[in-house]
């Protein structure tokens, strides 16, 4: 497969330049599935490439329209079509598009729409209760943020535990999502919001056999990582965005004023002690920090067995027009990306079907490497047994690693 | 919504590699079925020559006992709960001889010696004597180190050494801190804490009073062979030992870790404001001190006519109706659990007597090894100084003494010299943590790393077993114990 075209560079471009969509899509009959819910107009569409890799591609006419990517319907098939400035096509593939999940048309009992209560992402089922991001709420949301920082809501409107459980109950029976992904935005609080979570993470650990994933900022006390360990959770980030210290303070304020670039190193580093290898992640943006810094980032994330996941600067409308990213200097990035989780023999196979980032494994087709053993394990855990297993040892996991401190005075016999 | 508060019950994650928790947690179960397969083993094979169905049946229980007493993977006293069980529903000894057995005179002894322990501490007239001892010695770096291990051997001579240990290690923790002995790296520091744990442990087998092993012994030898030790008689047999590794240990830990601080002012000053916040001894403490020694002389001069066990529990009464000590305060200091371990043990050690099942084994292990009774008692006490590095000491006395008794019967030795032979090693643990709760209190200072223990404590175990044989060899003939050669 030349490199322009294998799955994961036209992730990178798609996600970065968006797709024009053909009138062919607009009088489908079955709605495709928009990555920012069934908010009004779709901003972006998920689509699943070649051998199975999610992308979340940009589809606003504004933000599009240069786009070389023109997404058709030809028959039962969906196809992506690339064309060269001078309209010659240099790329026809097939891909899957994701129809509309049939539950963001319902309400819950409480009269909610449930789109407004959870989103589909790529396999993840992701879950805002709290509605604001604190960062927002005080004025200093992140520039690229597309989700907190347009958030006006109180906390008072959280959902309650009943509801979520209610569209998580909806989103599993219609197989929309396999995962449970929690999202907290910043709280000012000694927890880092999982305080606010737990009793949303413990219903639904008590309630479904699924895989939990949470997004949440550093506590204050690295007794809250352990404890986020504790009450279920299966993988947890704390976002850094970037890693030059200058770029964080000037795009992610709230990041570098109330936490500070070097706690959410901490408490990264402590999480990865914690949680099982490959599960503790946080999102590299590239595009807004020099690459030579991403590339730092991805190495000290990487020997601190955390998982970077590299995400494409998207540019929200009021910040103004999308910044112009350089393919050729990506690459490199990606491909150390892989390179680095791969040396530090970090498990690829957790970080998966996320459309609005690049894994360490998606990331492989940059280095030139087809990582087999790691692609057919993850691709192990796509079937139900597989699935099943992959539960089960978590759990199992969990059950060995998490002590009380009574438990432990009584196995050192003292 | 409210946000919860966090967990009551702190949480711990084991960042341990993972196979290493799945070995600690599940070598429980294996060990419950090992031990019930070698007892099922030992039960249906074919008879062994010399052994009878009853001897037979005791060594199945022995065999499990002896998997479980080593591993602990059941609390020591469960372990003799399930002996107890076994003997008499498989046949060895009626459940009448049993029960019998187990309210052996020893266990009462050994509820006395802990009563009146408990009264002493309580009272606080134990703290008092340590405090003073330092007080009055302790001035120097040299003359407080040696206060402090003497002491803590002297208080053993009254005591169990692990009340002792656990007494006297808030003060050497204090006199650590005052003297702002670092961490890492302090000889001083070291030395303080190795002298309490050593202290106590040589001290303790110096007496019937140190600890619960030579009263075992003593009653496992009563029950098998009708023979029996008075205090004085014990502590005579005992005190070469004691005396010859009270100066072996100290030259080891001072050659060890030589003392490398000048002054101890400043631990000085606050031993005496210990002192001087304590006051005047209370009539209580007064009151609990006079019977402690009356009990004390009671038990040389009329141990053999009235009975350990009975003038131990006299003084208890005596405790009482002075209102000395009241109920719920005897609660909290009185092991409980470990009178079962003593009863359930002399039950099985005497069944395997009886039933001929020790005189087997002895027949078919140490008897093959040993030519003469003076090797006999090398290797019975090497395996004895070994075992208790790793195990209960009271638990190394249930394993050896039965198998012992029978060597001795068949070696000619007179059954008498093998309680101390059995007990007195069992009670030296010098080089592990885990060998005693003395050793673990000291390591758990965080002053002392594995190694400080591990090579002076094998030197001072290499010479411990010196000094038993050479009092073996040339001292206990003198008292009457005659090995023979």
């Amino acid at each position: 497969m030349r490199p322009a075209t294998h799955p994961a560079y036209l992730k990178l471009e798609l996600a970065e330049r968006g797709l024009v969509l053909d009138p062919s899509v607009r009088i489908h009959s079955a709605p495709f599935r928009s990555s920012t819910g069934a908010d009004a107009v779709a901003r972006s569409l998920d689509l699943v490439l070649p051998q199975g890799v999610w992308v979340s591609a940009p589809v606003e006419e504004r933000a599009t329209a240069g786009s070389p990517f023109r997404l058709l319907v030809d028959g039962d098939r969906v196809v992506l079509v690339r064309r060269d400035p001078d309209g010659v096509e240099t790329l026809r593939v097939e891909v899957r598009a994701v129809p509309q999940p049939r539950f963001y048309e319902r309400h819950t009992t409480r009269g909610t729409p449930m789109w407004r209560v959870a989103a589909v992402h790529g396999s993840h089922l992701l879950i805002n209760p709290a509605g604001a991001c604190g960062f927002s709420l005080r004025g200093t949301p992140c520039r690229f943020c597309v989700e907190g920082a347009p958030a006006t809501a109180e906390r008072d409107a959280a959902a309650p535990v009943e509801e979520v459980l209610e569209v998580v109950r909806a989103a599993f029976d219609e197989g929309a999502a396999e995962f449970v992904y929690f999202n907290s935005g910043f709280f000012d609080a000694e927890d880092g919001g999982m305080g606010f979570l737990a009793p949303y993470v413990e219903a639904v650990r008590r309630h479904f056999d699924t895989l939990i994933a949470t997004q949440v900022h550093p506590p204050r006390d690295n007794r809250w990582i352990d404890r986020t360990y504790a009450m279920g959770v299966d993988a947890l980030s704390y976002n850094l965005e970037m890693f030059d210290e200058d770029a964080l303070k000037r795009h992610c304020v709230g990041r570098a004023r109330y936490i500070g670039r070097e706690r959410y190193l901490e408490a990264l580093a402590r999480a990865a002690e914690v949680f099982p290898s490959g599960t503790v992640w946080t999102d590299l943006v590239v595009g807004l920090e020099p690459p030579q810094s991403t590339m730092r980032g991805i190495d000290a994330l990487a020997a601190m067995a955390v998982v970077p996941v590299v995400s494409v600067f998207r540019t929200p409308e009021a910040v103004g027009p999308r910044a112009s990213l350089d393919g050729a200097e990506v690459a490199p990035v990606l491909a150390r990306l892989y390179r680095a989780v791969k040396e530090r023999r970090i498990n690829m196979g957790w970080m998966r079907d996320l459309s609005l980032g690049i894994t360490p494994l998606e990331a492989r087709h940059f280095a030139g490497d087809g990582a087999r053993l790691a692609v057919a394990v993850q691709r192990l855990t796509r079937f139900r047994l597989g699935a099943l297993a992959a539960r089960s040892l978590a759990r199992f996991r969990r059950r060995l690693r998490v002590r009380t401190v009574g438990e432990s005075f009584d196995a050192s016999h003292v | 919504m409210a946000v919860p508060q966090p967990s009551r019950a702190e949480i711990l994650i084991d960042t341990r590699p993972l196979w290493r928790i799945l070995a600690e947690r599940t070598y429980r179960p294996i060990l419950l079925s090992t031990g019930l397969v070698v007892y099922l083993m030992v039960r249906t094979m074919p008879q062994p020559e010399g052994l009878s169905p009853a001897g037979q049946n005791a060594l199945a229980i022995f065999a499990l006992c002896l998997v479980y007493w080593v591993t602990s993977v059941l609390p020591l006293m469960v372990t003799s709960l399930l002996a107890i069980v076994l003997l008499p529903t498989t046949g060895v000894i009626s459940a009448k001889e049993t029960y019998a057995l187990f309210g052996n005179e020893a266990v009462f002894f050994i509820l006395g010696a802990f009563i009146l322990a408990a009264a002493l501490i309580k009272c606080g007239l134990s703290s008092r004597i340590a405090i003073t001892i330092l007080r009055r010695f302790g001035h120097t770096p040299r003359t407080l180190l040696l206060s402090l291990f003497l002491m803590n051997a002297f208080m053993s001579f009254f005591m169990s050494e692990h009340a002792v240990a656990a007494m006297t290690f808030p003060i050497t923790l204090e006199i650590a801190r005052v003297l702002r002995l670092p961490r890492e790296g302090s000889n001083y520091a070291r030395a303080l804490f190795l002298a309490m744990a050593w202290g106590t442990q040589i001290g303790g087998i110096a007496t019937l009073l140190g600890g619960g092993r030579a009263p075992l012994a003593i009653g496992m030898l009563r029950e098998t062979s009708g023979q029996s030790y008075s205090f004085a008689e014990w502590t005579l047999a005992a005190w070469p030992i004691v005396a010859i590794l009270l100066v072996v240990g100290w030259q080891v830990i001072v050659r060890f870790f030589p003392i490398d601080i000048d002054s101890v002012r400043d631990a000085d000053a606050v031993i005496a404001q210990k002192l001087l916040r304590m006051g005047r001894p209370s009539v209580r403490e007064k009151s609990i001190g006079l019977v402690m020694l009356a009990t004390l002389v009671a038990w040389i001069v009329g141990g053999e006519e009235f009975g350990l066990a009975n003038i131990a529990l006299a003084g208890v009464v005596v405790i009482f109706l002075l209102r000395l000590l009241t109920w719920p305060d005897l609660e909290q200091y009185v092991n409980w659990g470990i009178l079962l371990m003593y009863g359930g043990a002399i039950a099985l050690g005497a069944a395997m007597t009886r039933s001929g099942a020790s005189g087997w084994v002895a027949s078919v292990t140490v008897s093959r090894w040993a030519q003469t009774p003076l090797q006999v008692l090398a290797v019975i006490s090497a395996i004895g100084i070994l075992l208790t590095e790793a195990m209960s000491h009271s638990a190394v006395v249930a394993l050896l003494m039965p198998v012992a008794i029978g060597i001795a019967q068949q070696f000619g030795i007179d059954p008498r010299v093998m309680a101390p032979a059995v007990a007195l090693p069992a009670g030296l643990a010098f080089t592990l943590p885990v060998g005693t709760p003395g050793n673990a209190i000291a390591y758990s200072s965080g002053y002392l790393r594995l190694r400080d223990m591990l090579v002076p404590g094998f030197v001072l175990v290499a010479a411990a077993w010196l000094a038993f044989m050479a009092t073996a060899t040339w001292y206990w003939p003198l008292i009457g114990l005659g090995v023979g050669r």
